[in-house]
């Protein structure tokens, strides 16, 4: 059976080494992700995504299972870290560069990255959540309202006004690549 | 239908990836603006895509194990600190029985408790002495005075005593000396009973 993150993170507590990689290998990469999009770095990509597990397994941590699920928290601490290195103004702007072989078109593909990275960054944040929710991190509409705490057609209408909002953003710099939808 | 209703439908099949179903071809056909979207929603669906599989591309051994040994070095410091603690409260308790220890024996003789039977070991012996006048050391019971209470306070007081006073108690010395240091045993209703002559002065 498997057990519930809850269920992991009171083992985990108890000094359960298992427990606690499950859950890391279960929620990390999310996490990692969650993190990028909202900052656009790697580098404080990474360092969220472990401080926010370093938090979780502290003597101080805040987490209260009657107060929400355990994805909910880490993504709050998350997106409270991004914020916090955000105000330092200590992540590097833009994504590091890929190295590959064609390293023009990986250079042309870093700038639209970065491009949609810092779109991503602009928009306000409850559309933020949302297109990173339910677009990049493919979650159900269903799924989204239960870690943003909101209505699910809150969460639909949020992700429609934020594509649309990314769209104009993406729009000149989409069509002078010659992205095509497929 | 009209165009706002479109765009949820054109919204939604651009981010499943699907193509429009015939309804909505036939709409986005007629209608410059939601094609327009469609094509904007088709871009920014494929550019989310490349996003989501560059963020996807990772690898994560090394943070692993970072992670993991962070994960001992703090189960560590919370075994390290209960340890401690634990340490803490026995070094604590030690002390305290140590203190009481050497209180109990330095306390003035008449101090003892007066009910022997809830006492520990070292206050039971100290009421057998004081229930039974000490004979030894040269002191000497004084004949006829009442038996000590078990556990009743007794004073040794060290005086000087003249031999009609000491013929008082019962206690015949010489007649012909005068005044002599002694400890005497005091009972709780303040007889004597028992002395101890130290000496000719």
């Amino acid at each position: 059976m498997v057990q519930s993150d809850e269920e992991l993170h009171s083992q985990t507590r108890k000094g359960d080494q298992r427990a606690f990689a499950e859950l890391y290998e279960r929620r990390e990469p999310a996490l990692f992700r969650y993190a990028l999009y909202l900052s656009g770095s790697r580098i404080v990509a990474e360092e969220v995504a472990h401080d926010a597990f370093i938090e979780l397994i502290g003597r101080d941590t805040h987490f209260d299972e009657r107060r929400g699920s355990l994805e909910a928290y880490l993504y709050g601490v998350a997106r409270n870290l991004v914020r916090v290195m955000q105000r330092r103004r200590t992540f590097e702007q833009g994504v590091e560069q890929a190295t590959t072989h064609d390293v023009v078109a990986d250079l042309i593909r870093g700038e639209r990255t970065a491009a949609l990275y810092a779109a991503i960054r602009e928009l306000p944040e409850s559309y933020r959540d949302a297109i990173v929710l339910c677009d990049l991190e493919e979650k159900s509409y269903e799924e989204a309202a239960v870690l943003m705490k909101c209505a699910l057609g809150t969460v639909r209408s949020r992700v429609h006004r934020a594509r649309m909002l990314l769209a104009a953003r993406l729009k000149p710099l989409m069509l002078s690549a010659g992205v095509r939808g497929r | 239908m009209d165009c706002r209703n479109w765009i949820v439908d054109v919204v939604e099949s651009a981010r499943a990836g699907l193509q429009p179903d015939a309804e909505l071809q036939k709409h986005l056909r007629e209608c410059r603006r939601c094609r327009d979207r469609w094509d904007d929603e088709q871009r920014l669906s494929a550019e989310l895509r490349t996003v989501r599989d560059d963020a996807s591309a990772r690898r994560s051994e090394a943070r692993r194990e970072t992670i993991m040994r962070e994960f001992e070095v703090a189960q560590g410091t919370v075994m390290r600190r209960s340890v401690k603690l634990a340490f803490s409260i026995a070094a604590i308790l030690l002390l305290t029985v140590a203190l009481g220890l050497v209180w109990r024996n330095n306390r003035p003789a008449d101090t003892i408790a007066q009910n022997p039977e809830s006492s520990a070991p070292g206050s039971e012996f100290e009421a057998n002495v004081l229930t039974n006048v000490p004979e030894d050391d040269d002191f000497i019971a004084v004949p006829y005075a009442p038996p000590l209470a078990p556990g009743e306070f007794i004073r040794v007081v060290r005086t000087e005593l003249r031999p009609n006073a000491l013929a008082r108690m019962g206690i015949y010395v010489d007649a012909s000396l005068s005044e002599m240091p002694a400890d005497v045993v005091i009972g709780e209703d303040g007889f004597p009973r028992a002395v101890r002559v130290l000496g000719d002065k």
